[in-house]
């Protein structure tokens, strides 16, 4: 009876690991991280970026926005993902968490090593923030961090 | 201890002591007496009539609620114009206007004076001279650096003495020499034009 | 050709408008300007440029002081009122809170069961930040509701943390 007993907790250990894979292995979401540089004078933007140049139109008065990269990471529970941005930068994203249709993303900017800034936010699903904005080569930096999970 | 009714004059002792009192009419009055003055000061520094508005209003009710802090060492008025200029130059204030301009259109223009029909004023080359000039001394002001304008400004509009700028702004004499003549050069560049067409008075 | 003296200098005739030469220095000047043209001329355009700028600023000025007394005077009414009386007079007011809050939670089952088109929410939610910058804006797009988060990235040295 004693093996048979712990026959059956293991049985139902094993069973409930196997049954819910998400647990083992993590909740992944995929970032999509854009280097944009706004600029004031004239000139095209850049065609991959149009309905984000659209968006932006609407609250900021930059004549054109050029893509400069393009950066993607995957990431599990608690993971850091290192981007390297323009001007001696550095993003460091890390997912904290995902609760419901939202994750929960840290987001740190380096310049030279050092900390300049610091946010945690909550990202829905299948959308994105931008964060804005260093000088840099006489426009403003602007970062847009896509998601999906 | 009498109040004042609005159709006497009140005197700044008497205003202060009505403020202190947290008699109303007294802050009637000093809405009445210093509102259009510091709201000139606060937009020749910032050259945005909502945010002027909006500084002025926070320094009356500043000084609504902490007119004690006020000591009687100086005017009540130079007290009252420090913590408008202090406001103004704020340094979340001043990031968020530079913010602002570069993000949405400059200010229309609104309150321009109407030229009245039948006078020699109303020829329309007058004007457009006087559009020009209105449109060009905005840009010009707004090319000036906000430290170098708020000196200027307050020599232009309050006629302070170089000893009195520096002293409220904590500067040298010479730095408020340089930054006023600065001013003057930069918005001469600019009007150079219509200076040369001789326009008097 | 006469020799351009000290006094033709542009600095000090600024000085000299606003009357912050020392008494030998301002007859100095004010016997020169009198009998040079072009310090003349120099002189008589901050003249003008001064009252241009006065009458502009003023003209700009030319704003609706009335409403803001009155918007002050509302306010420092409010300050006098008593907590508790401003929240009696808010509840006695809202004559109709039940009924706004039944249509408030029934729009929130609404919408939360019947998912509706339409961005409902914004892209994000800054839950905190933190750094050595001077200022940070948060602006939204009116369209999809995006998030933009904007910093001042100059170094303070008082820290921003929210």
């Amino acid at each position: 009876m004693k093996f048979g007993k712990r026959f059956f907790l293991f049985f139902l250990l094993f069973s409930t690991l196997g049954a819910l894979p998400q647990v083992w292995a993590g909740p992944i979401i995929h970032i999509n991280i854009k280097t944009l540089l706004s600029l004031q004078d004239a000139g095209p933007s850049s065609p991959q970026i149009k309905s984000l140049t659209q968006e932006y139109r609407s609250v900021l008065r930059y004549s054109s926005y050029k893509l400069l990269s393009q950066n993607r990471l995957n990431l599990k529970l608690n993971e850091s993902g290192r981007v390297s941005l323009p001007g001696n930068r550095i993003m460091n994203i890390t997912l904290k968490g995902i609760s419901g249709n939202r994750a929960s993303l840290k987001l740190e900017i380096y310049k030279k090593n050092r900390k300049i800034f610091q946010t945690v936010v909550q990202l829905r699903n299948r959308s994105s923030i931008t964060v804005g904005g260093p000088k840099y080569r006489g426009g403003d930096l602007l970062f847009n961090i896509f998601n999906y999970f | 201890m009498s109040y004042k009714t609005n159709t006497q004059v009140w005197d700044e002792t008497e205003l202060v002591l009505g403020l202190k009192e947290k008699n109303e009419e007294a802050y009637r009055e000093l809405v009445r007496q210093y509102q259009a003055k510091l709201f000139r000061i606060a937009y020749g520094i910032t050259l945005d009539r909502e945010e002027s508005a909006d500084i002025v209003q926070d320094v009356l009710l500043r000084v609504y609620q902490h007119i004690r802090t006020f000591k009687g060492d100086s005017k009540f008025y130079f007290w009252l114009r420090r913590i408008t200029i202090n406001m103004c130059l704020n340094w979340h204030r001043r990031w968020k206007r530079r913010f602002r301009w570069r993000h949405q259109p400059l200010e229309k223009g609104e309150g321009e004076n109407v030229m009245e029909l039948g006078t020699e004023s109303y020829s329309p080359e007058t004007l457009y001279r006087e559009k020009e000039l209105e449109k060009i001394l905005q840009e010009g002001l707004k090319t000036i650096p906000e430290d170098v304008r708020t000196v200027f400004i307050l020599k232009e509009m309050e006629g302070l003495s170089y000893e009195d700028i520096a002293g409220i702004l904590k500067i040298n004499k010479g730095t408020v020499s340089s930054r006023i003549f600065y001013a003057r050069q930069k918005l001469k560049r600019s009007i150079s034009s219509m200076l040369d067409q001789g326009e008097t008075e | 050709m006469k020799k351009p003296s000290r006094n033709c200098d542009p600095v000090i005739v600024s000085r000299f408008f606003d009357k912050e030469l020392d008494p030998a220095d301002n007859a100095s000047v004010d016997r020169h300007i009198n009998s040079c043209p072009s310090c003349r001329k120099m002189f008589d355009d901050l003249k003008t440029l001064s009252r241009q700028v006065r009458t502009h600023i003023t003209g700009r000025c030319d704003t609706d002081h009335a409403s803001i007394e009155k918007s002050l005077l509302e306010t420092i009414c409010k300050k006098k009122t008593p907590f508790r009386e401003r929240v009696k007079e808010a509840v006695l007011a809202k004559k109709v809170w039940i009924p706004v809050i039944a249509a408030a939670s029934l729009l929130l089952v609404f919408f939360t069961v019947f998912q509706s088109p339409g961005v409902t929410e914004p892209s994000a939610i800054i839950a905190s930040l933190s750094g050595d910058v001077s200022s940070v804006v948060i602006i939204e797009t009116p369209r999809t509701r995006q998030t933009i988060l904007w910093f001042n990235e100059e170094f303070n040295p008082e820290r921003l943390d929210l």
